[in-house]
C-alpha cells in the first residue's frame, strides 16, 4: 500500500482554511470515485469533499472539528496500480531546471532568449550597448545580421542604413525570347543616355543553391553578346567556378529574381551599389504581356525625376527591342 | 482584534481591515458599522469579527437582506451626523443599491448647497481569481468611478487597506471602498510609507517602464517586477492608482514621465473603464508613442467558472508579454 496524501483543496472565495466537521470514511475502507470522504466548513459554506479515484483509505490525519489549512493532508489514500505522484512531480521539476542567466546584464527577456539560442557570450552582449542601457532584441538581431555569413543578410543590413527609394513599372513586351539579354542591352543603352557611370560597373545577382553571387561580367548593347555572357555565367555557377575578375563591386546591379510575388525586387541596395534594377517574371496585363521592373536607388545620389526618366528610357528601349526580336 | 503592533506586523488584509475598523470606532464614537451578518457571524469573510463584542449592537448592526435598504440607511445616518460604514457581501450586490448611491449619496452636498454632507463608506469585496461564482468575481469599479461625488478606493496591501479605510471613514464625502478578495488572506509585509487617499501609491521605483494598476493586479505586477529586476536587471515602476475617483492626474503623469513606457493593468474589462481614462490622460499630456503604451484587462464578458477562470483576468504571463512589447 503506497500512502498518498489527500490534501484539503482550494474551496473557493480565496479562503485558506476550513474546519473538518465530519468524516464519512474510516481507515481500511475501500471507496469508489466520487464517494464523499468528509464534510468541511469554510467561512462561507459546508462542502462535501469526494474521492477523485477509486482508492483505499490508509489513515485519517485530523479529527472532527479540527481546523485545517488548504494544502494540508486530510488523510492518506492508496490508489491501486498508480504511480506515486511524488515521483512524477520530482521528474517534472528536474525538467524545469533553469538555464543560467546573465545576471549582470540589463537585457530584454526576448533578447536573452535570442542570445542563448545563438550562444552569445556575456562580453559580446555587453559590447552591443553602452553600459547600463537595456539590450533589446533588435540589438542582437543587428549583431547577428552584421556577423552573418549570408551575403543577403549583409546586404539587407547595410541597405537599412541608406536612404533608398523604389519605383516600379510594367514594361510592355512582345516576345520573351532572349528577354534577359534584351533587358541588359536596354539598361546598358539607357544608362549611357542618363547616368555618368562607368559602363563596366554593371553587375548581376545570380543565385546558386546556397548563395547569391554578385557578378560583374562585361555587358554591352549587343543582345547576342549579352546572351553569350549570360550563358558563361550560368555555366560558371553550375560548375561552381566563378572567375575572380567577375567579383568586382559595381554601381548598377541587375537582378532577375522577382522576390516579391515573383514580380518585384526587394527594396534593398547592396553595399556601394547605387542603383538596383529588378526584372520579374512576365505576365499578361489587360491582354498585353508586360515585364515588371523594380528600380531601387540611393536617394542621396539621384533624384526621383532622374530615375523615373531612366526607367522610362529602359522601358521604351526594352519594349522596342523585344518587338524587333518578335518581328524577326 | 489584532495586536497593537499592527503597523509593523506581517498580516493579511482581513486582519488589517478589522484593525482599521476597531481603531477608527475606538477613536470616533460617531462611527458605526452595518451590514448582513456582520455582527454575530463577523461578516462573510470575517472582516468585522469580534467588533460586536467590543462596540455592542448599537454600533454593530445586522441589517435585513436588502442592499437598497442598507445604502439608504447609511445615507440617513450620515446626514444625521454619524459616520456609518456599510458592508455589502459582494460588489455585485451593491448594484441593486446604485440608485441610492448615485441619486442621493453622491449629490447630497451639491443638492443642498453644502448644508448636508454624506460621510459614509460602502465596503465590499470584489474581483476574480478565487474560484467563486461569477457574481462574486466582478470588477465593476468603473461604474462607480463615473459618478461625480463618489470616491472610489481600492487597496492592494494590508497596510494600505488599514490606512485607506481609516482615511475613507474620516472623509466627509461618500466612499466606495472595494477590497480585492484574492488578497484577503495573503500575508504581506507592511509598506514603509503610509498612503494618502486621493494620491497614487508608488510600490516600487523604476525607470524602464511604468505599470499603473490597482487591486489584486498590483500583487501580480509586483511579482513580475521582482522577476524583471532579478533576472533581467530591468526596473519596473509599480504605481498603485488606489484612488480611482477622483484620479490623481499629477501623480499619474509624473510616474508616466519617469519611463515613457506604460502598461495600464486592471482586472476589469477595458470597455468604458477607468483604465481608458488613464491611457488618454497620459497620451494627451505626454504624447507618448502608442507602441510604448499597452492596456491589459479582462475581455468584455462575464467571468467564467473556475476551470476557465485563468483565461479571464491578466496573469503574470500576459503581463510579461505586454511589458516585453513596450520595452522593444
Amino acid at each position: 500500500m503506497t500512502p498518498n496524501p489527500f490534501n484539503l483543496p482550494d474551496l473557493g472565495e480565496g479562503l485558506t482554511e476550513a474546519i473538518l466537521r465530519s468524516w464519512h470514511v474510516k481507515a481500511g475502507d475501500k471507496i469508489k470515485k466520487d464517494t464523499v470522504i468528509c464534510t468541511v466548513e469554510t467561512d462561507k459554506s459546508l462542502v462535501d469533499i469526494p474521492a477523485l479515484e477509486d482508492c483505499a483509505v490508509i489513515q485519517l490525519c485530523i479529527n472532527e472539528n479540527q481546523r485545517i489549512a488548504v494544502g494540508e493532508p486530510l488523510c492518506q489514500l492508496h490508489y491501486p496500480d498508480s504511480v506515486s505522484l511524488v515521483g512524477k512531480l520530482s521528474e517534472a521539476i528536474k525538467s524545469q531546471v533553469a538555464q543560467p542567466t546573465f545576471l549582470n546584464l540589463k537585457i530584454h527577456p526576448e533578447a536573452l532568449n535570442l542570445a542563448k539560442s545563438h550562444h552569445l557570450s556575456e562580453a559580446v552582449l555587453q559590447s552591443l550597448v553602452p553600459t547600463g542601457q537595456l539590450i533589446r532584441p533588435a540589438d542582437i538581431q543587428n549583431y547577428l545580421w552584421a556577423n552573418s555569413s549570408s551575403t543577403m543578410a549583409k546586404i539587407a543590413t547595410e541597405s537599412l542604413q541608406r536612404p533608398t527609394s523604389t519605383i516600379i513599372d510594367h514594361c510592355p513586351i512582345y516576345s520573351t525570347h532572349q528577354i534577359s539579354a534584351i533587358s541588359i542591352s536596354a539598361i546598358y543603352q539607357s544608362l549611357q543616355i542618363h547616368l555618368p557611370l562607368k559602363l563596366s560597373t554593371i553587375s548581376m545577382a545570380v543565385d546558386d543553391q546556397a548563395h547569391t553571387h554578385i557578378i560583374s561580367a562585361e555587358f554591352s548593347e549587343h543582345i547576342d553578346k549579352n546572351q553569350a555572357t549570360l550563358n558563361d555565367i550560368k555555366a560558371a555557377i553550375i560548375l561552381g567556378k566563378i572567375p575572380q575578375a567577375w567579383l568586382k563591386k559595381s554601381d548598377v546591379l541587375i537582378s532577375n529574381f522577382g522576390s516579391i510575388a515573383g514580380r518585384y525586387g526587394m527594396p534593398i541596395l547592396p553595399p556601394e551599389t547605387k542603383v538596383a534594377i529588378g526584372i520579374g517574371r512576365s505576365f499578361i496585363e489587360n491582354t498585353q504581356a508586360v515585364l515588371p521592373l523594380t528600380m531601387v536607388f540611393d536617394h542621396s545620389i539621384f533624384t526621383g525625376g532622374q530615375m523615373a526618366r531612366l526607367l522610362k528610357t529602359i522601358m521604351d528601349t526594352l519594349s522596342e527591342q523585344s518587338q524587333h526580336v518578335c518581328l524577326g | 482584534m489584532h495586536k497593537p503592533d499592527h503597523q509593523t506586523a506581517c498580516m493579511h488584509m482581513v486582519q488589517a481591515l478589522n484593525q482599521a475598523l476597531y481603531d477608527e470606532m475606538s477613536a470616533d464614537e460617531t462611527t458605526l458599522i452595518a451590514g448582513q451578518d456582520i455582527g454575530r457571524l463577523g461578516g462573510v469573510f470575517r472582516v468585522t469579527q469580534n467588533l460586536l463584542d467590543h462596540f455592542g449592537p448599537n454600533r454593530v448592526i445586522d441589517t435585513p437582506i436588502s442592499e437598497t435598504f442598507q445604502a439608504g440607511f447609511g445615507i440617513g445616518l450620515a446626514t444625521a451626523g454619524l459616520r456609518p460604514i456599510i458592508e455589502f457581501q459582494f460588489l455585485a450586490f451593491m448594484h441593486s443599491a446604485l440608485d441610492q448611491m448615485i441619486a442621493h449619496a453622491s449629490r447630497l452636498r451639491h443638492r443642498t448647497r453644502g448644508q448636508l454632507k454624506c460621510p459614509l463608506v460602502y465596503r465590499a469585496p470584489y474581483g476574480s481569481g478565487v474560484h467563486a461564482p461569477e457574481h462574486h468575481s466582478e470588477s465593476t469599479e468603473s461604474l462607480f468611478s463615473h459618478i461625480p461625488g463618489l470616491k472610489v478606493i481600492i487597496p492592494s496591501t494590508p497596510s494600505l487597506a488599514y490606512h485607506l479605510l481609516r482615511q475613507a471613514i474620516q472623509s466627509d464625502d461618500p466612499v466606495v471602498f472595494l477590497e480585492p478578495t484574492k488578497l484577503y488572506r495573503i500575508k504581506q509585509e507592511p509598506n514603509q510609507r503610509p498612503p494618502k487617499l486621493g494620491e497614487v501609491y508608488i510600490h516600487r521605483e523604476g525607470t524602464d517602464a511604468t505599470i499603473f494598476t490597482w487591486g489584486a493586479m498590483t500583487y501580480e505586477a509586483l511579482q513580475v517586477a521582482k522577476i524583471y529586476e532579478t533576472q533581467y536587471q530591468i526596473k519596473l515602476m509599480v504605481v498603485d492608482v488606489s484612488t480611482l475617483n477622483p484620479l490623481d492626474e499629477i501623480g499619474i503623469l509624473q510616474a508616466a514621465k519617469a519611463s515613457g513606457r506604460i502598461l495600464i493593468l486592471h482586472e476589469a474589462s477595458a470597455k468604458g473603464a477607468v483604465g481608458n481614462d488613464i491611457y488618454y490622460l497620459i497620451h494627451r499630456h505626454l504624447n507618448i508613442n502608442a507602441k510604448y503604451m499597452r492596456q491589459l484587462g479582462a475581455p468584455n464578458t462575464i467571468c467564467p467558472y473556475y476551470q476557465n477562470e485563468h483565461l479571464f483576468a491578466p496573469n503574470q504571463q500576459s503581463i510579461m508579454s505586454a511589458i516585453n512589447e513596450i520595452l522593444l
